[in-house]
């Protein structure tokens, strides 16, 4: 009975509720219309937009200024800017994504076109069944297997960074800088071989600074920072940077002990030691202590380390092997002068790089010598 | 939205031992494992790409929403998902509420993810390899909150189906740096195999084009060629991710009586 009666005002309780719901909420299953309505319109946007970009790309503001390697001068070799080859294919579809967005930004244009020379090479084998020679040059000498690949290089072909497949601006602009920090790494050991320590100095300063001395070359940049300040006699130099170098590395596998050798805290046996059976290591080993050796003038000792490199290396293109070749023949050279000053009527040895070095040897170490001039500078100093 | 089912489910996954446990290990456990791996420069990069890509985005807004979404078991959100249906909450405020608190969360252990990273990296005396600054910060939280809203659709969807979407979603994920250049010659190789890798590219660059939801801002905003589309299919992604999810849920009955 009491049911019965209170059933009426409940019902109408009941109808006055659902009514403010519906007019506050409407149906709490219902799809919001807001929702419906902006997604079906952005999906029709999208759809529209990318019909119209696939037959319209959007025009560049600013563009690569692309070379290709048919176009490459010899002030082009000459110069101090690193050469970025982007290795593409026509028929490549991850190569168009590159293009459309890591090599559209405005900042990796920008970096591109200041520092460095950007070479596209298209690769046509499967269109004209062959390549041209230039770029059949390039594949082989980066070993390209794939598109797309991006090489820096140093205009003598040393390669410096590579990257393989699609990369966006970020990691693109970050494989670009560390390649030009890194080049001073490469540029120093060039310098150290053409006889130019001073310039050596910088480059190698200059790579250590720019990677807070917390990269992997960064124990070899300070060992031969350190031989290249030796080789100008300046052993103010080569003891800050050693002695920074100790206190820096924390890890003290090799080159380490090579380090600790230089700054004369453990005898070249002890060395030995420390390099082992590993070939690579002893290698090393012998050849940075026969550089300083050789720039402390102790001859017998530089040669005998020296020539060990020279005849127990596989690898005739390594630092070790070609600053080692260089240097024997600088003493070799000086052997001869001292005998021929010792004659009478002999004409004073010309001790400028380019004459102390056989042609094909190309131009050593001067200890404490004259240095040549300044062709280069570090790249962000 | 609902603050209330916001918080609760940020409440819910906070407050659980085992959920947190698992997410630490993704926040915590992955990067310090990749850490120890990454050896050399190259293989940090490959590893930050990891960290940074889809996979690991997806990995723990899946975790994130695990028993989130709809959850008619009794645990979690389970137990009070009748009662809250019962009250004038529209299912879409409850999706909206769902994928802000899924995203919230997900930004959370992603930002302890690259910290632990950077922090690991840092130990090891190796350079960090992300950087976090205005971009790589922007591209966290809106990656955050496009893949939360993936997450909420899939796990929206009966639990198998959703397991299957998930796991092809995570090998288009990684397949796709493997995809990302073309060999320069298939010559010696067997058609078969050929046309297999074609059609895993097809399908790859489909997913990441219709249903992968990351953005990259600073490209999209820094580019010489500007166009709106890749903003248009980041909201429009987002979007359509919120109306199926809550399509699916308004299709579902909730009561007292189900169980």
């Amino acid at each position: 009975m009491a049911k019965s009666e209170g059933s009426a005002p409940e019902t109408e309780l009941q109808e006055n509720v659902s009514a403010s719901q519906k007019k506050s909420y409407g149906s709490t299953t219902a799809v919001p219309k807001w929702l419906l309505i902006s997604t079906m319109f952005l999906l029709i946007v999208r759809a529209g937009l990318s019909i119209s970009e696939s037959i319209s790309p959007p025009k560049a503001s600013e563009e690569i200024k692309w070379r290709t390697p048919d176009t490459i001068t010899p002030s082009d070799r000459g110069s101090d800017k690193l050469f970025f080859y982007e290795f593409s294919a026509d028929w490549c579809e991850p190569c168009k994504q590159l293009e459309s967005t890591a090599l559209s930004s405005r900042e990796v244009v920008k970096f591109l076109n200041e520092k460095f020379i950007p070479i596209r090479v298209v690769d046509r084998k499967r269109e004209d069944g062959k390549n041209t020679p230039a770029t059949q040059e390039l594949e082989d000498l980066f070993s390209v297997q794939a598109f797309p690949t991006m090489v820096v290089a140093l205009p003598d072909g040393t390669k410096i960074q590579d990257q393989l497949g699609v990369v966006n601006a970020v990691g693109l602009k970050k494989v670009l800088s560390e390649a030009n920090t890194l080049s001073n790494y490469f540029h120093g050991k060039e310098c150290l071989i053409n006889a130019e320590p001073k310039l050596a100095t910088e480059y190698f300063e200059a790579f250590l600074n720019q990677t807070h001395w917390n990269h992997w070359r960064a124990p070899f940049a300070s060992i031969l920072c350190a031989l290249a300040f030796e080789t100008m006699n300046d052993q103010e130099g080569s003891k800050r940077i050693l002695e920074k170098a100790i206190t820096t590395f924390k890890d003290h596998s090799f080159p380490y002990p090579i380090i600790t050798h230089l700054a004369g805290k453990i005898s070249f046996d002890e060395l030995l030691k420390e390099a082992g059976e590993n070939k690579g290591s002893r290698l090393m080993a012998y050849a940075y202590s026969g550089v300083q050796d050789f720039s402390r003038g102790n001859t017998a000792q530089a040669t005998e380390k020296l020539s060990w490199v020279k005849s127990n290396s596989n690898d005739e293109t390594s630092f070790e092997y070609r600053i080692s070749r260089s240097l024997l023949a600088q003493i070799k050279m000086k052997k001869h002068e001292f005998r021929s000053s010792a004659a009478p009527n002999s004409t004073p040895p010309n001790l400028s790089p380019a004459n102390t070095a056989p042609s094909n040897e190309g131009p050593a170490i001067q200890p404490a010598a004259s240095q040549s001039g300044k062709s280069r500078e570090p790249g962000n100093k | 939205m609902s603050p209330a089912v916001y918080l609760f489910t940020l409440w819910v996954k906070f407050s659980s031992m085992s959920s947190v446990l698992g997410l630490l290990f993704l926040a915590i456990g992955v990067p310090i494992i990749l850490s120890s791996v990454a050896v050399d420069g190259k293989t940090a990069d490959l590893l930050v790409n990891l960290v940074n890509g889809p996979t690991l985005a997806m990995a723990i807004s899946y975790t994130f929403m695990q028993d989130n979404i709809a959850n008619t078991r009794q645990m979690n959100d389970g137990e009070y998902l009748s009662l809250l249906f019962a009250r004038p909450l529209t299912r879409s405020q409850y999706i909206v509420s769902k994928w802000l608190a899924g995203s919230t969360g997900v930004f959370i252990i992603m930002m302890l993810n690259i910290l632990t990273f950077n922090t690991a990296q840092t130990l090891q005396g190796r350079n960090t390899v992300v950087d976090l600054n205005f971009w790589s910060m922007s591209d966290l939280i809106l990656n955050a909150l496009s893949y939360s809203a993936l997450m909420v659709v899939i796990r929206s969807f009966p639990m198998r189906l959703g397991i299957a979407v998930f796991i092809i979603l995570v090998y288009a994920s990684l397949i796709g740096p493997a995809l990302s250049f073309s060999m320069s010659s298939y010559e010696g190789a067997i058609p078969a195999v050929y046309m297999i890798f074609q059609a895993l590219v097809f399908i790859s660059n489909f997913l990441h084009h219709f249903v992968f939801p990351g953005i990259d801002l600073f490209e999209v905003l820094n580019t010489t060629r500007f166009s709106v589309l890749p903003l248009v299919t980041y909201v429009s992604n987002i979007l359509m991710y919120l109306l199926l999810g809550t399509v699916l849920l308004s299709r579902r009955e909730f009561s007292y009586g189900e169980e």
